[in-house]
Formats: structure tokens, C-alpha cells, sequence
């Protein structure tokens, strides 16, 4: 009696992992024949960055959108949705857009829906290439398999997150059709689905040119015009930026000796010279940059730019140990140099029965040195005199 | 100096009765007098209309500049009605608006409210509605107003938010008045049993108010089933059916959120409706054989999802638009016939034998109304930029509009 029980028990253990093995075999041979349809391991292996230009459609509205992505699936997207720019960008390690539906600058994307989503988006080439080395799952769909009435294979890809996702094949060319997968609108699940068209040849590589998605009341179409791999690209594109109209004081950031030249009274005829240290440092994503320094009288001091980008100016705060008010200056650049003031601010005050104004021009900046003028008003704003001249020079090392 | 005198006078009431009898008619088979056609089905009774179109699209009649504004286009004779917005006295403001129908020459303009301002599309929703002498319209910020289809006076007029309580749903108030005899129906969208309401269409006062919810933004339809007079519409979660009177008939629930596309009555006792969220539509069956009337789910599909615009049945087939997918549904089964990629959100119409279907991007396409396959048969791009409004066919025309321009074809034979 013992030995056909265990037949049937060695059967029962063997068979179903024969048929697994049979499943495996036949959605492997579909994939590979997808990857093969595709242009091949080797082709997409050679792509090591592309640029695609051509027309977004969102919200029945066309304009155009520039894509750059790079190995690794790093990823940035610059299009227009409803005549506001949105751009996405994925530096191979995190999430960022600039966003103007949030009217507000660069942030991080930290949303698990709209990651999960842009996960999917993000992708150089479709997730079965490589399906077993993420630790995803793959199997064909059983039964015949549609999508919008037109037959396919159909692959159904559990990731390592559990989600599921149907892509389905041309059963004749084995090209992707569509992608049903969760979806995001405006981080809420939503199901969605991607439509693949228009496929040309890269180099080698079968890519789509009309990448279609519909989720909820959403339509979207990427309409690939043209379309080149492996160009030059700033490796700092896929990076998040800094905040809005910051970028030019990156410069002035570190340790500096300064220069100080200044004038108690206008009507002194030379400047009084000294020097001082000073530190620039940046914070909030290089929004808020500030200076931190003690003159030569022991007063400390505070200086801070920063960018409102709601009235498109630029603002200046500082204060000191001695005054322990907060002046705030506002202003624009002209040409190279940044000149603000509180002639407009509202924080001026009265010496000596007069409205004391100043103004504060940023000159000369460059990754070595860059300087500050000072300037005071008694007449409103007519006329300025310079009561300090600030000469910026990077600390070195060796004047440490 | 008598006789010449009174030759002029007769002169002139003759000319007077000659502008305004039109005016004054009731609306014949080959009009479009409200939102989606005489019977709110979205389909046009008129035949012989052309049999082939030229490639470079039917003939146009004329095209002319318009303000912004989904509203669609209604027609009774030769007089034209939409709404759009646009300045008055330096004010931003939404206008009714008649034109010839023949020559789209503006003939009056009424300010009706103040423009809705969005970040995807300004200016008014519904469509007007004429009933004899009077036209009905609604501006976004829920003014209702009964005009004068002769000049635009203003007969009456009522702020639905005033007068239910209710508060602009954030695209706006959106629904196309229904006449109904001496009645019109209205989706007041106020709370505590002030969603629909009927009012009487001569004086505005309000007759009957019904059942709870937010303002939505698809219209009701009116239908007979089994010689009783029914609306239907869906508010507050439900599709809803009330009877002449306001009351509640039956409540089927609607999980769909915000529904924008009308339902449809697929005679003699079937109604359609769908919603943009992933149940996608349903076909009701109404039993009002005894005195509990009951409504039963023939189906439910994922795959016909109406956004903005609302399907048309023609022999047993659902057409209509899976949010930016053209579909054909059979209305026995809700399976899917075929399907067309291409045409963006687009909305439609049936005329004979075919789909008028003009894209979100203004492409205006004849299509075979079959189910067997999807046959396009002409296209000419009609409109630039996006195109979110039904066509409307009457008298042989076949009226367009965008944000920006309405245009009129010729496709009598």
C-alpha cells in the first residue's frame, strides 16, 4: 500500500510544480518574445540617455513638452497643462516637480499614491524586460484577453509593492498595446490605463511615439515628434532645483574675509577701512540664504535674501544685536546686480528728523568674490550716499 | 395724407408681425429647442441631409466670433440662442444671446450674471431653452432668467441660490432648464428638500421643491413610461426619477461622484446613465405596470465612462464617449462593439443614419452609426482650441461652437 500513496503523493508534489514550470515556460517565451519585438536586450542596453520633443495634450488644450531621461530611469518631463508649466523630474534616487498647480516652487513628491504612479511612468522600457531581477511576479492572463474590443496577450505584473498591473500585448507583433495599472489623480488611487502607438525604430529599439493615458475624467497624450538617443546631458537636470530665482546666490555661499569700507557721516571725505569673517549659508531648498557675521564693534548681525515669487521681487531682511529691528528691502536685479531697498518696504525710520532709507546693491558676484554696497537716503529716495563698501573674498584654507 | 398714413402704419405692423411670428412659433420637427435636441436624446429626426461630404468638409455658412462659455446652441426657426461671456460696462459678465440662425448676425444680448472665472474654462454651462416666447437660461452663478425670445427682455428671474439655499458648485451651475407644460424643472441644489424644484415658467414662481443634495452639473430629461410623466436625474448620490409633482418615484444609488452626462430614456421603458468614476454606467429597467413602481439593474459596465458629454441610442446601441474613447455598447448586453482612439472627450449627436461627433479639439467627424464597425465618412477641422460643446443640427445646419468662434454648416441636400 505505501509505495503507490507515495506516488501519488511524490504526483501531487510534482505536478503542480510542473505546471507552474509550464506557466513560467509560456509567459517567459511571451516576454521574451515582447523584448525581442522591442529591438532586443542589447539595443536597449545601448541607450544610455534620449530627448523627446513633440506635443502634450492636457485638458483638450495641445502645447509642447521636452522629455529627457537618462539610465537608470532618470527622468525629467517639462510640459504645459492648461497653459501652467508642470515640470517632473527623477534624479535616480527621489521624486521632485515643480508644480504650478501647488504655486509654489521645486519640492519633493513624498505622496505614496503619486510615487507609486510615477513609478510606472518614470520607466525606460516596460517592466517585463527585467520583471525577475525587481523580484516582480508575471503571469499570462487566462481565456481570451482584450482591451477596447482589440484581442491581446495579456500579462498580469504583481510588483514587490503588491500592485497589479495588466499589460497587454499584440498577439501578432507582441508590442506593447496598454498598461491597466493604479493610477493617481491628484493623489487619489485611481485606475488607469496607457495606451502604446505609433512605434518606431531607435537605433535598434522599438519605442513608442503616442503614449495616451485615461484615468478618471483625465486624458493625456504624449505625442512623440522627435525623438534622439544618447545625447549630452547636464547631469544636474534630473536634480530637483533650487528655489525660484535663487540659483545666482549659490555663488555666494561659504566663508568669506570681507572688506569692510564705511562712512559714519556722509560728509566724511574717506572711507575708514577694517575687515571682518563672514559665513553665507543657504537653507529651504536654497530659498533663505544668510549671512551671519560681528563687525568690528562686536554688534552681530543677520543678512538674508531670499525670492517672493508672488510679487516677483526679490527681498533683503537683516538685522542686528544693536537695533534688534527687522528691515526688510525689496527689489529686482538690473543686469548683474541685485539692488534693493526700503524705500518701498515700509521699514525705514527717523534719525534726526529725517527718514533714514537704504538701499543694498549685490555686484560682481562670481565663485571667488562678490560685492556689497550700502547706500542711505534722506530725501526719499532722490539722491544716495554709499556709507559701506563690502568686498567679498573667499576664505581660503591657508587664511585660516 | 389719411390713406398714406395708414399704409405706413400697415406697413409697419406687417413688418412687426413678420420679425416676430418666428419668433412666437412653436418648434418644428427640424428645430433644436433646448439642450440635446427637442427630446433631450441628443438626436435629430431630420433626414435627406447630405449624402457624401465634400473632402474639404460641408459648405459653411458662416463663422463668426463668440465669447467664452460651453453653453450649446438651441433653434426655433431662423432665431439662434446660446450663452457666452463677456464685458459690460467694464464688468465681466455672462450673456444670453439670439443671432440668425441663417447668418449668425447677433440680433440681442442679455446680461444674465457675473462671469465664472475657473482655471479650466470660463463662462456659462447650460444650454437655453425655448418654450414659445420665452427663453429660459441659467448663468453659472445660479441666476435664472426667463427673457423674451423677441428682444431679451427679462420676463423674470430668480437666484437659485437665494431661493433654495444653494451654493455654486465650483464649475458653476450647469443645468439646462426643462419646460414641461406649464412648468420648469430646475436643479434648485439646495439642501433639505430643495434640490429640484419646479416653478411655474410664466411668473417664476416656485410651484414644488424635492429631495436633498449639492448642485450637480447634468440636466434632467422628461419621459412618459406607461402614461406616467416622469423625470429623471441624478442629485444628491442617486439617480433619481420624481414624478409631475415632485415626488419621489424611485431612488437608485449612484456611487459615481460628481456626474456631468444626463441619463438617457430608451424607450418604452429603459433608462441609461453613466458617470465618470470606475463603475461606468448602468441600464435601469422601470416597471410601472402597478402602483409601487420598481427599477430594476440590467447592467452595470466599467467600459463607458461619460465625462462632460451624454451618449445617444440609435437602434439598440449605446454611442458615446468612455472618457476620451468613442465607444459602441449594445443596450442588451453592454458589451462593447468596437471602439475609436483619436477624437479626444468628444461629444455627439445622431442624424440620419449617422454620428455627428465633434472632438475636444474641435474636429468635427461623421461617422456610420452602426455597431458592426467604426466607418468615418467625412471630417473637417471645424474649431481651434478646446471644443467641450454638443453640436446642434436644425433646418439643414449644423452649429459649432468653441470658446472663441461658432460656426455654422449646410448639410441639407
Amino acid at each position: 500500500m505505501r509505495p503507490p500513496t507515495l506516488l501519488i503523493l511524490a504526483a501531487l508534489a510534482v505536478v503542480p510544480a510542473g505546471l507552474a514550470g509550464a506557466v513560467n515556460a509560456e509567459v517567459d517565451d511571451v516576454i521574451g518574445k515582447h523584448i525581442e519585438a522591442k529591438g532586443g536586450r542589447a539595443n536597449w542596453d545601448k541607450i544610455e540617455s534620449l530627448r523627446a520633443t513633440g506635443d502634450f495634450t492636457a485638458f483638450s488644450k495641445v502645447a509642447p513638452f521636452t522629455l529627457h531621461r537618462a539610465r537608470g530611469n532618470k527622468y525629467h518631463l517639462d510640459h504645459t497643462m492648461n497653459g501652467g508649466r508642470l515640470v517632473i523630474g527623477y534624479d535616480g534616487d527621489s521624486f521632485w516637480w515643480d508644480n504650478f498647480f501647488f504655486q509654489a516652487g521645486p519640492q519633493p513628491i513624498t505622496d505614496a499614491v503619486n510615487l507609486a504612479a510615477l513609478e510606472r511612468e518614470i520607466e525606460l522600457r516596460t517592466p517585463l524586460f527585467d520583471y525577475k531581477e525587481r523580484g516582480f511576479e508575471a503571469e499570462l492572463v487566462e481565456g481570451e484577453t482584450n482591451f477596447e474590443g482589440i484581442l491581446t496577450v495579456a500579462i498580469q505584473l504583481k510588483r514587490t509593492d503588491d500592485s497589479v498591473e495588466t499589460w497587454h500585448l499584440d498577439p501578432d507583433t507582441f508590442l506593447e498595446v496598454a498598461r491597466e495599472s493604479p493610477g493617481s489623480d491628484f493623489g487619489r488611487p485611481m485606475p488607469s490605463r496607457t495606451i502604446f502607438d505609433e512605434f518606431r525604430e531607435v537605433q535598434g529599439a522599438m519605442i513608442p511615439h503616442w503614449i495616451e493615458s485615461q484615468w478618471y475624467t483625465r486624458h493625456r497624450i504624449m505625442d512623440i515628434q522627435e525623438l534622439e538617443v544618447n545625447v549630452d546631458l547636464d547631469s544636474g537636470l534630473f536634480s530637483m532645483p533650487l528655489a525660484t530665482g535663487m540659483a545666482l546666490f549659490q555663488k555666494v555661499l561659504g566663508e568669506w574675509d570681507v572688506k569692510v569700507e564705511s562712512k559714519q557721516d556722509p560728509r566724511q571725505p574717506e572711507f575708514d577701512e577694517s575687515s571682518r569673517a563672514s559665513l553665507i549659508t543657504a537653507s529651504l531648498n536654497g530659498g533663505l540664504v544668510e549671512e551671519r557675521y560681528t563687525d568690528k564693534d562686536g554688534v552681530e548681525a543677520t543678512r538674508a535674501f531670499s525670492y517672493d515669487r508672488y510679487r516677483d521681487h526679490y527681498v533683503l531682511t537683516q538685522m542686528n544685536s544693536a537695533q534688534t529691528y527687522m528691515d526688510m528691502q525689496t527689489g529686482q536685479f538690473d543686469g548683474d546686480s541685485l539692488i534693493v531697498s526700503n524705500v518701498e518696504s515700509g521699514t525705514s525710520f527717523d534719525v534726526f528728523g529725517a527718514t533714514l532709507h537704504e538701499r543694498c546693491t549685490l555686484s560682481n558676484v562670481s565663485e571667488d568674490g562678490f560685492s556689497l554696497q550700502v547706500e542711505n537716503s534722506t530725501d526719499g529716495g532722490e539722491n544716495w550716499a554709499i556709507s559701506q563698501k563690502l568686498t567679498y573674498a573667499r576664505k581660503s584654507p591657508e587664511s585660516d | 395724407m389719411f390713406q398714406g398714413k395708414s399704409l405706413f402704419v400697415h406697413f409697419v405692423a406687417v413688418a412687426v408681425l413678420l420679425a416676430v411670428a418666428p419668433l412666437a412659433a412653436e418648434p418644428g420637427p427640424a428645430d433644436w429647442p433646448q439642450f440635446r435636441g427637442s427630446a433631450r436624446d441628443g438626436i435629430s429626426t431630420e433626414t435627406g441631409l447630405l449624402a457624401t461630404w465634400p473632402e474639404e468638409g460641408p459648405p459653411e455658412a458662416w463663422r463668426v466670433e463668440i465669447g467664452e462659455g460651453y453653453s450649446a446652441i438651441s433653434i426655433v426657426g431662423d432665431r439662434l440662442y446660446t450663452m457666452f461671456a463677456g464685458e459690460h460696462e467694464d464688468d465681466p459678465v455672462e450673456f444670453a444671446a439670439a443671432f440668425e440662425a441663417s447668418t449668425g448676425k447677433e440680433v440681442w444680448r442679455t446680461v444674465v450674471g457675473e462671469k465664472l472665472d475657473t482655471e479650466f474654462g470660463n463662462g456659462p454651462r447650460a444650454t437655453p431653452t425655448i418654450d414659445g416666447d420665452s427663453l429660459y437660461v441659467l448663468g453659472s452663478h445660479g441666476d435664472l432668467a426667463a427673457l423674451a425670445t423677441a428682444d431679451g427682455a427679462e420676463i423674470w428671474t430668480l437666484s437659485l441660490t437665494e431661493a433654495f439655499g444653494s451654493q455654486r458648485p465650483y464649475w458653476g451651475f450647469s443645468t439646462s432648464a426643462l419646460v414641461d407644460g406649464d412648468k420648469l424643472v430646475i436643479e434648485g441644489g439646495g439642501g433639505e428638500g430643495k434640490s429640484y424644484a419646479a416653478l411655474n415658467k410664466k411668473t417664476g414662481e416656485v410651484l414644488w421643491t424635492t429631495g436633498d443634495g449639492r448642485p450637480g452639473h447634468n440636466s434632467p430629461i422628461a419621459l412618459d413610461v406607461m402614461g406616467k410623466r416622469r423625470f429623471v436625474y441624478v442629485a444628491g448620490g442617486k439617480l433619481r426619477c420624481i414624478d409631475a409633482d415632485g415626488g419621489e418615484v424611485w431612488a437608485h444609488e449612484w456611487p459615481r461622484g460628481e456626474t456631468h452626462a444626463s441619463p438617457v430614456f430608451i424607450a418604452p421603458n429603459m433608462i441609461y446613465a453613466s458617470g465618470a468614476e470606475g463603475i461606468g454606467a448602468t441600464l435601469l429597467r422601470v416597471d410601472e405596470s402597478s402602483e409601487d413602481s420598481k427599477v430594476e439593474e440590467l447592467w452595470q459596465i466599467p467600459h463607458l465612462r461619460n465625462h462632460f458629454s451624454t451618449s445617444v441610442v440609435h437602434e439598440g446601441h449605446i454611442y458615446g464617449f468612455d472618457n476620451a474613447t468613442f465607444k459602441s455598447v449594445s443596450v442588451e448586453t453592454g458589451e462593447l462593439a468596437w471602439a475609436k482612439r483619436g477624437l479626444g472627450k468628444g461629444s455627439l449627436i445622431y442624424a440620419d443614419g449617422h454620428l455627428l461627433v465633434l472632438s475636444d479639439r474641435g474636429k468635427l467627424v461623421r461617422a456610420k452609426a452602426s455597431p458592426d464597425g467604426y466607418v468615418e465618412s467625412g471630417n473637417i477641422e471645424a474649431l481651434s482650441g478646446k471644443t467641450w460643446t454638443a453640436p446642434t443640427l436644425a433646418n439643414g445646419h449644423l452649429y459649432l461652437r468653441s470658446h472663441t468662434e461658432m460656426v455654422s454648416y449646410r448639410l441639407g441636400g
